[in-house]
């Protein structure tokens, strides 16, 4: 993953430099108020936080650290009984954004307060995409995708291929889409999105797995490109990773997920 | 987890003293947050809130059993990034940063925790107060007596207090 808003706020402060003067110990400057903080500073930047199985040592990561397959079963378990509901995260000091993360399924979700994501000039998901013979779907999805015309929905007006992998259906000239991946292609981390409170996701338990919805314009992230997002509802069912976008009302996108068979 | 996730680390592995389990330390306080995140008052900030969270169950884990011995702070040779924000910074050098990390080792995990709050994690009186949940007249204190032991250690090479073993 690499969130440009994701990058940590701490950092390496650069290369090892020698002290200017004294011995090792630095005993004649640890009484200068100004400079022990830039040492200890220093040091917090180059502190050991992640020991290592080849004994490297690792200062504070830029980026997300490692994480073992059994945790990340474990996190997923833990955030299908997660209730996001109703909560929000607000008021930013001026010098630092404050803001927090969620995740999703494994969607990671970025909550920043000060980001204007209803301002940002990005493409939609459907930018990008290339349009398929509805024919060769199942080439892109593994298997057939899921029959979506008996739902509210009704025949898809175009079918596409976008660069994460899958099919993209659309509707509406494009106004809602719903992707279609196979779940095992959609790695943990894939997808980012960031929004401006924790208020804008809800979980809905009831949806596949880890379904849940995000109201409003968001910006969305890939390991290929950053796009801005209306109203999206997510969830994996049958081994397929489900998107359905739309400006259309949450509460008739969400009906619309649930009626989609996915089996 | 990316925004707080070294914050949090960096909290973790001064608490407990070790950077051997932080990284779980973590990741138990990362689903106690998300679990408890309607929680979050608004008032106040994610980062607080997180991080106190993380300084919590370091705390538990510390208290759990068997890891009451001194504790092992390192830095490393060399950082993660060849960025250069701090330009003072370049004048410090390896051995420095290893002589105060050394004195914080010889600290008890509370002065560990205030000092690395205020000068690794760059924090206002404020937000650690909510970290350690305390008035931020307490912080100034804690902090005041806290930096007075460390540059005892450093100077003197006295250990006040408890001797640095974690209570």
């Amino acid at each position: 993953m690499s969130d440009e808003w994701l990058a940590d706020d701490s950092m390496a402060d650069g290369r090892p430099a020698d002290r200017p003067t004294g011995d090792d110990s630095g005993v004649e400057s640890w009484a200068d108020d100004r400079r022990l903080s830039a040492v200890l500073a220093s040091a917090g930047r180059y502190l050991v936080v992640e020991a290592s199985a080849d004994g490297a040592d690792r200062p504070a990561p830029l980026v997300r650290g490692r994480r073992t397959e059994g945790r990340r079963r474990l996190l997923a378990a833990a955030v299908t009984v997660m209730v996001m509901v109703g909560s929000v995260v607000s008021i930013a000091p001026a010098r630092r954004a404050v803001g927090g993360w969620l995740r999703a399924g494994r969607i990671d979700i970025s909550i920043d307060p000060d980001a204007h994501v209803d301002q940002y000039q990005l493409p939609s998901f459907i930018e990008g995409a290339t349009p398929i013979d509805p024919a060769r779907s199942a080439e892109f999805v593994g298997r057939p995708p899921p029959d979506v015309t008996a739902t509210s929905l009704g025949e898809p007006q175009g079918w596409w291929t976008v660069p994460e992998g899958g099919v993209l259906l659309t509707w509406d000239e494009g106004e809602t889409s719903l992707w279609i991946v196979t779940t095992d292609a959609h790695q943990s981390g894939m997808i980012n999105k960031l929004v401006n409170s924790a208020g804008a996701v809800t979980d809905l338990p009831n949806l596949g797995d880890g379904g849940f919805a995000v109201r409003g314009t968001h910006v969305m992230q890939t390991g290929h490109r950053r796009m801005t997002a209306a109203s999206v509802v997510a969830w994996q069912e049958g081994g397929l990773t489900f998107r359905l976008e739309s400006s259309s009302d949450l509460d008739l996108l969400t009906a619309i997920a649930r009626s989609i068979d996915a089996t | 987890m990316a925004r707080h996730r070294t914050s949090a680390l960096r909290v973790a592995t001064v608490v407990l003293g070790s950077a051997a389990d932080a990284d779980d330390v973590v990741q138990v306080a990362s689903e106690r947050a998300w679990k408890a995140i309607a929680g979050v008052d608004p008032e106040r900030g994610f980062k607080s809130w997180f991080l106190r969270v993380v300084a919590n169950t370091a705390r538990n884990h510390r208290r759990s059993g068997w890891r009451r011995r001194a504790a092992e702070l390192r830095v490393a040779a060399h950082p993660a990034s060849a960025s250069t924000t701090d330009p003072e910074s370049n004048t410090i050098g390896h051995a420095e940063r290893e002589a105060v990390v050394a004195a914080m080792n010889r600290l008890d995990a509370d002065a560990r925790l205030v000092i690395a709050l205020r000068h690794f994690e760059q924090l206002s009186e404020r937000e650690m107060a909510e970290i350690l949940a305390c008035a931020p007249g307490t912080v100034k204190s804690r902090l005041s007596r806290a930096m007075s032991r460390l540059r005892t250690v450093l100077t003197e090479g006295a250990v006040p207090g408890n001797g640095g073993l974690d209570e």
